[in-house]
């Protein structure tokens, strides 16, 4: 693909707004979501799969007007997923041939091996959380105090002090608690 | 289907995969065309995911959740990460001095006095006095120590006790954010030949500690308010006195304290008054923490009344 198209393609993904290429980083994230939960084992690769082909189909037809680009990507994922499906059929593309639990046991480390991951999370969230500012730190570590019942008023007040729903708080707590695993998952990997 | 008919619990139905396939594609549709919508469905995500974590999920849903959440990599490693993050977020509102549970446990010894007919009896008609006066009091002005604003309390005619902090006791700083900073009270009377000291308004309000699993109450405050008057229902007057702790339910963050209160008031109710700057008090949740201290200088726990504020 040339500068020029790719440039295109991701001018046509933002679909009349400029985010400096994040539209295209959010895309693929949710495709690869969106593999991920059809079981897929390659949910990153399929999802780029994706994007090269509405790229290329842009870069030919100059423009994609249709559906919008998110339906658009839509579409294109599903079709790349059915394929996956035959392709399964040939060899083992999908992780449906075992139970959650048969592929936990399989893929479960010594208990020594999940005590030292879980020391070195906790560590991690010590560093990223102090990497939040303190606004946002109090919101996420208030928004999942207590259980049930006691989790949900205190939500309802902490919405009301913000003077925000509840629906808006939630995506607020999401919002920061996605930065602070982002991060977690980063500084364990050693980066 | 539009988006304003899919809840919670249908989400949570789709990322177990647990929905008829037609609900499954609209949902699988969503989830990459409409950025909110995968915002939303992170959120119930997660909270699905802690539940999990914590033991809370039905047996049908941590059936579900076994069989087919934990098969991939990514969500096993989201499981993960999720023990560590409640692990920490708990560890860290602990040294806040915040549980909730301990909160609605520290409430279990009042449960049998409460649930009884007699209380709720007594509560009912307690509620029927207080709206008969709230709306007289209402309508009162200029008269006593104060401007009277909002109240649920019958005035018996016994004198308020400890309405400021006495030498010994600690105030904690007020909230210092700009947003409930006072505007000035204008003085009753315009004219610049005048006097007469401008009169502080008073919300006054009972509270009863509440039954276990019960409405929080709610206080509603009047813009104008200098001070809210609580009274605190005893139980019984056991102890040679008391301490109060005003909360944020929140963030644990104590906004308010006085350590050397006695309980006022007739055998058959005694109470504890305090008097809080209204300008404080924003519009969430606060705990008033009572314990009692004994001659021998022991304190124990009395009890937590929980309040909403309105405003």
């Amino acid at each position: 693909m040339t500068a020029g198209a790719w440039d295109g393609f991701i001018r046509w993904l933002d679909d009349g707004s400029d985010s400096e290429g994040r539209s295209y980083l959010e895309m693929r994230r949710r495709l690869a979501a969106y593999f991920d939960r059809k079981n897929c084992r390659n949910p990153d690769e399929l999802a780029d799969d994706t994007l090269d082909r509405v790229a290329r189909r842009l870069e030919e037809e100059t423009t994609i007007e249709t559906e919008t680009p998110a339906k658009y990507c839509y579409t294109v994922a599903r079709f790349v997923f059915m394929e996956s499906l035959r392709s399964k059929e040939a060899k083992s593309d999908s992780i449906d041939q075992m139970s959650g639990t048969d592929e936990l046991k399989a893929t479960a480390g010594s208990e020594d091996d999940e005590r030292d991951e879980k020391e070195k999370m906790l560590s991690c969230l010590d560093k990223c959380s102090t990497e939040l500012d303190t606004k946002n730190r109090d919101l996420i570590f208030g928004y999942y105090v207590g259980n049930e019942g006691v989790k949900i008023e205190n939500r309802r007040s902490m919405a009301a002090g913000l003077g925000i729903t509840v629906n808006a708080l939630s995506i607020r707590a999401f919002r920061i608690r996605d930065k602070l695993e982002a991060c977690v998952r980063l500084c364990c990997d050693g980066k | 289907m539009n988006n304003e008919s899919i809840n919670d619990e249908m989400i949570a139905g789709y990322i177990l995969d647990d929905l008829p396939d037609e609900q499954t594609e609209r949902l699988d549709e969503l989830a990459v065309s409409d950025a909110e919508f995968f915002e939303r469905m992170g959120a119930v995500e997660n909270d699905l995911v802690d539940r999990y974590v914590r033991g809370g999920l039905n047996e049908a849903d941590a059936a579900r959740f076994e069989v087919h959440y934990v098969k991939s990599p990514q969500r096993r490693k989201k499981i993960q990460l999720a023990r560590a993050f409640l692990e920490f977020a708990e560890g860290k509102t602990k040294l806040q001095g915040v549980t909730a549970e301990s909160k609605a446990e520290s409430m279990g010894w009042m449960t049998g006095f409460f649930a009884s007919p007699v209380f709720r009896f007594a509560m009912a008609a307690a509620a029927l006095v207080v709206v008969a006066l709230a709306g007289m009091l209402v309508l009162r002005n200029f008269s006593g120590s104060g401007v009277e604003v909002a109240s649920n309390i019958a005035n018996q005619g016994v004198p308020d006790n400890n309405t400021s902090p006495r030498p010994d006791v600690v105030e904690v700083p007020v909230n210092t954010d700009p947003l409930l900073t006072p505007t000035p009270l204008p003085s009753p009377t315009a004219t610049p030949s005048t006097t007469t000291p401008s009169q502080p308004l008073i919300a006054s309000f009972v509270l009863a500690a509440p039954l276990r699993g019960g409405n929080v109450q709610s206080l509603s405050i009047p813009a104008a308010t200098d001070k809210a008057a609580l009274r605190l229902e005893l139980e019984s007057d056991d102890f040679h006195s008391y301490s109060v702790e005003l909360k944020e339910a929140a963030s644990g963050r104590v906004i308010w304290q006085n350590r050397r209160l006695s309980a006022v008031g007739p055998q058959s109710s005694r109470s504890i008054r305090i008097s809080i700057p209204a300008k404080t008090l924003r519009p969430t949740i606060y705990t008033v923490s009572v314990s009692g201290k004994t001659e021998g200088g022991q304190t124990e726990t009395v009890g937590d009344y929980p309040f909403r504020v309105v405003r």
